[in-house]
């Protein structure tokens, strides 16, 4: 493993995020490719008699008990953010998350960590409505189960894959191929209608079906502008966060 | 003469000592020596990372309320688990030890080793059906009792409790059984010719003598229950946030091993504590 | 203290038949023996009189009191066991002292029947001592001392003195007989040791495979068998083949072997080792048996010897005083005789 590839991961960082992080060299060439807007909520349809628009429905008592979000501290302070009406990426009022995360937590029945948490959850009528990432929503609803994904009218988290070669690659071209592949309108298609996250690729995001999932929901312009994508976070506000995160889950 | 038989004595003791010892070095004394050395580094010594020594993870421990809440969160558990797998355990082993004889003894001994040949992740899985609403707790249930029960345990301490004493109940069990086992059945029957009764023969006779194997199988259970951090995650949910799933989080989610490592030794150190402060009364049992 | 009564006793364990119709009468403070060979069922016996266990048939009287329905916490009984069974978690004293508690008779009570009990088994000096601090023999005194402080009416004894060596044993089976006299309790204990149960006891039952063969006072019983098993087993005795079966018996005049008077049939006839004297010339008073026989073994035992004489088809084994015996070589012809009233006549069934 390079560490150039992966360079190495600082304190408190979600494996996930690595790849955002990437320190591409100036020369290689990059592809940001599929978009992924995330902690857009989606809710159990058989709890609602209509989808709500508002992510205030996490904190409606009438749903107390049967609310989720993912365990983990970034996206946990920066959900509570959306819902403060704070930018994610600067967030000012740090007193008004804490308290917006305090008051979430009765609601919450258990914290999911991965997709198949969520979807057993859902399944077993355990969850009403939890965060998702897009992506996963897409294959649960393919795979029959009977949830809605929702981008509130406050707005999301979103965040972006990002597809890097290093220069030291000796495979550059196959390389290549592989990416344009895997953005190639002809594969999305495909690889949309088993659960694929949002392409940022224009051409495969406008091949996709009419009634396709990415795009129903997320091809609307208005919708695309609600949400916020993470930026890197300083170490001192990931521990920041985490602290808060760890501090309201022992309050528990 | 008598020199070299004890060199022969020596040499063969060395020859069945070393296998065991050697393993344990390298199994358990170079990796927990690595945590420790883990645990005054400032950052994860990977690739091109700065570090160095520091005790600010130790410090951490100090600096919120979190981490001390969690950990006396933890030990509390410990407590519950412990008493009730010894509530559970002890007459299950008095009565495999005195009251069954032959091949039912054999197979009830065989269904309390059971939980032991399963994975550990499968049995708290398995828990997780039978526990949540809708459950197959609360669909039996609904199918026997004439009236409808409402049984969602899922995500509660109940539920961590009960897959902690289910998964740890054949240590108290197997170290009651074999203290219990010990003690001469004409011991009771002595006590009996003098007029005891049932009560008395448990108090003054049984308990005292089986002490020491009870003992044993809760201290097994309480070191374990108070680092648990799989079945508090998997079955407390919300609630299920304790010492051994912080740490479990700094190696698997944060990435910070140092802080980890730091916190589990403070662990170590308290169970150690714990234990040598009641060792009087361990070893007053035992005379 | 209490006499005790055995009525018809009948015992099962499943199909097993443990004990069927055993009766025996053990009267007011005197010193009884359950003997028999292992798989006897003297223990279910024992236990069965303890209230362990409880009869499929029959009674069991402790003094005027029934107690086929009275468990063995009830019957006011004291036990010792074979290995003394003391709780090693208490001390000599608590040990002692535990009926007492379960009866609640208070502390200071408690204290001096303590005392009481510990000096009667000279042992007043180890009240503080835990059981596995003290030697065999002490053991066995402390668990004397536990069965008898709580006053039962009757003390019972299962092998209590096996598990000591020799001289040890016969220390304690005087020790044993002394407390019993001195305290005057109804005792009785299970031994296979028919030396023991001779030196003991005022009565002894034989017990076989779960039947009372005979019960009576130790020389009775030895002197009188009642059949081939009993005078096998209680002491040596030399069953003479061929005679006696089903025959009229020749009289004492006729020479030969000679019987008692009064003794009409026999099933069989012995002969006690230590009833035969051997001589080198043919003995010739009236009324002794007498067997021409060949010595084949001469074995010095100090003050005893013991002989083995082939005669007449049979095998004699005679134990006597080492000088009342002759210098004979072996392989010589000498002369085996007894009195009439030594040849034991075992009746008929």
């Amino acid at each position: 493993m390079s560490p150039r590839r992966f360079p190495r991961p600082s304190k408190a960082l979600h494996p996930h995020r690595q790849q955002n992080r990437s320190q591409q060299p100036a020369n290689d060439p990059t592809y940001n490719a599929p978009k992924r807007p995330i902690n857009i909520h989606k809710e159990n349809t058989q709890a609602f008699e209509e989808a709500p628009t508002s992510i205030e429905v996490f904190w409606d008592s009438a749903h107390a008990g049967k609310v989720s979000i993912r365990d983990d501290a970034l996206e946990a302070v920066q959900f509570a953010a959306i819902a403060t009406d704070q930018d994610i990426n600067d967030i000012a009022d740090m007193d008004a998350v804490k308290s917006k995360l305090t008051a979430l937590m009765p609601q919450i029945k258990t914290y999911w960590g991965s997709e198949n948490d969520w979807n057993q959850f859902m399944a077993a009528g355990d969850l009403e409505v939890a965060t998702i990432w897009s992506g996963s929503a897409s294959r649960s609803m393919s795979a029959g189960l009977p949830v809605e994904f929702v981008v509130p009218s406050e707005g999301a988290i979103g965040w972006l894959d990002g597809l890097s070669i290093p220069v030291s690659s000796t495979k550059q071209d196959a390389a290549h191929a592989f990416i344009n592949w895997i953005i190639d309108p002809a594969f999305y298609v495909k690889w949309a209608a088993d659960g694929a996250p949002a392409s940022a690729n224009a051409k495969a995001a406008a091949a996709l079906p009419d009634d396709a999932f990415n795009k129903r929901i997320l091809s609307d312009p208005e919708v695309v502008a609600r949400v916020q994508f993470q930026r890197p976070v300083s170490d001192e506000n990931r521990e920041a966060y985490l602290a808060l995160w760890q501090e309201l889950k022992a309050a528990q | 003469m008598s020199t070299t038989l004890a060199n022969q004595q020596r040499s063969k003791i060395i020859s069945l000592l070393s296998p065991a010892y050697l393993w344990l070095t390298v199994a358990i004394f170079l990796p927990l020596s690595a945590m420790l050395y883990f645990s005054f580094l400032s950052d994860v010594p990977f690739g091109q990372t700065e570090w160095h020594l520091t005790t600010e993870n130790y410090q951490a421990f100090f600096q919120t309320t979190t981490y001390a809440k969690l950990l006396w969160k933890s030990i509390k558990l410990g407590l519950i688990v412990t008493g009730f797998a010894v509530l559970v355990g002890f007459p299950c082993a008095y009565v495999l030890a005195k009251v069954i004889q032959g091949r039912a003894r054999e197979a009830l001994f065989l269904l309390v080793i059971l939980p032991f040949w399963s994975n550990s992740l499968v049995r708290i899985f398995s828990w997780a059906i039978v526990l949540r609403g809708n459950g197959v707790l609360e669909i039996g249930l609904n199918a026997i009792l004439p009236f409808e029960v409402d049984v969602n345990l899922m995500f509660s301490t109940p539920a961590i409790v009960i897959g902690l004493v289910h998964s740890y109940l054949p240590y108290v069990i197997l170290t009651s059984y074999l203290a219990l086992q010990a003690i001469d059945d004409n011991l009771i029957d002595a006590a009996r010719s003098m007029g005891a009764g049932k009560h008395t023969i448990l108090w003054r006779i049984i308990l005292p003598l089986s002490l020491p194997g009870l003992l044993a199988g809760a201290v097994l259970i309480f070191v374990p229950v108070v680092g648990s951090f799989m079945e508090p995650r998997i079955l407390g949910g919300r609630v299920g946030t304790y010492f051994g799933t912080v740490i479990e989080d700094q190696f698997v989610a944060v990435f910070n091993w140092p802080l980890g490592a730091a916190l589990s030794f403070i662990l170590l150190a308290v169970v150690l504590v714990i234990l040598a402060l009641s060792s009087p009364i361990l070893r007053r049992a035992q005379t | 203290m209490a006499e005790v009564s055995v009525h018809n006793v009948t015992k099962r364990f499943g199909k097993f038949t443990a004990l069927s119709d055993v009766s025996m009468e053990f009267p007011d403070g005197g010193f009884f023996a359950l003997l028999g060979p292992s798989g006897s069922c003297k223990t279910t016996l024992l236990r069965t009189i303890a209230g362990f266990l409880f009869t499929d048939g029959g009674t069991i009287r402790i003094g005027q009191q029934v107690v086929d329905d009275i468990p063995v916490e009830k019957r006011e009984i004291g036990l010792m066991f074979q290995n003394y069974a003391l709780f090693p978690n208490m001390t000599v004293a608590d040990n002692v002292g535990f009926g007492l508690r379960v009866r609640k008779v208070g502390a200071s009570e408690e204290r001096r029947r303590i005392g009481e009990a510990l000096d009667l088994v000279q042992l007043g000096h180890l009240g503080d001592r835990k059981p596995h601090q003290l030697s065999g023999g002490q053991r066995q005194r402390v668990a004397l001392a536990r069965a008898i402080v709580t006053r039962p009416r009757v003390l019972l004894l299962d092998e209590p003195l096996s598990a000591l060596d020799k001289s040890l044993r016969v220390d304690m089976q005087i020790e044993l007989k002394r407390i019993q006299r001195e305290i005057g309790i109804t005792t009785i204990f299970v031994t296979h040791d028919q030396e023991e149960a001779l030196t003991l006891s005022d009565k002894i039952g034989i017990l076989r495979e779960g039947r009372m063969i005979q019960s009576g006072p130790p020389r009775d019983v030895y002197n009188n068998p009642v059949d081939v098993f009993t005078a096998e087993f209680l002491g040596d005795a030399n069953i003479i083949a061929g005679r006696g079966q089903g025959q009229r018996l020749e009289r004492p005049q006729a020479g030969g072997i000679l019987v008692p008077p009064g003794s009409d049939t026999a099933s069989a006839l012995a002969v006690r080792p230590e009833s035969i004297s051997i001589s080198t010339f043919e003995p010739i008073q009236d009324g002794i048996s007498k067997v021409n026989a060949t010595l084949v073994q001469r074995m010095f035992a100090g003050a005893m010897s013991t002989c083995i004489a082939e005669g007449d088809g049979n095998t004699y084994k005679v134990i006597g005083r080492d000088l009342d015996i002759p210098e004979v070589a072996l392989g010589q012809k000498v002369w085996l005789s007894w009195k009439a009233v030594h040849t034991i006549v075992i009746p008929g069934q």
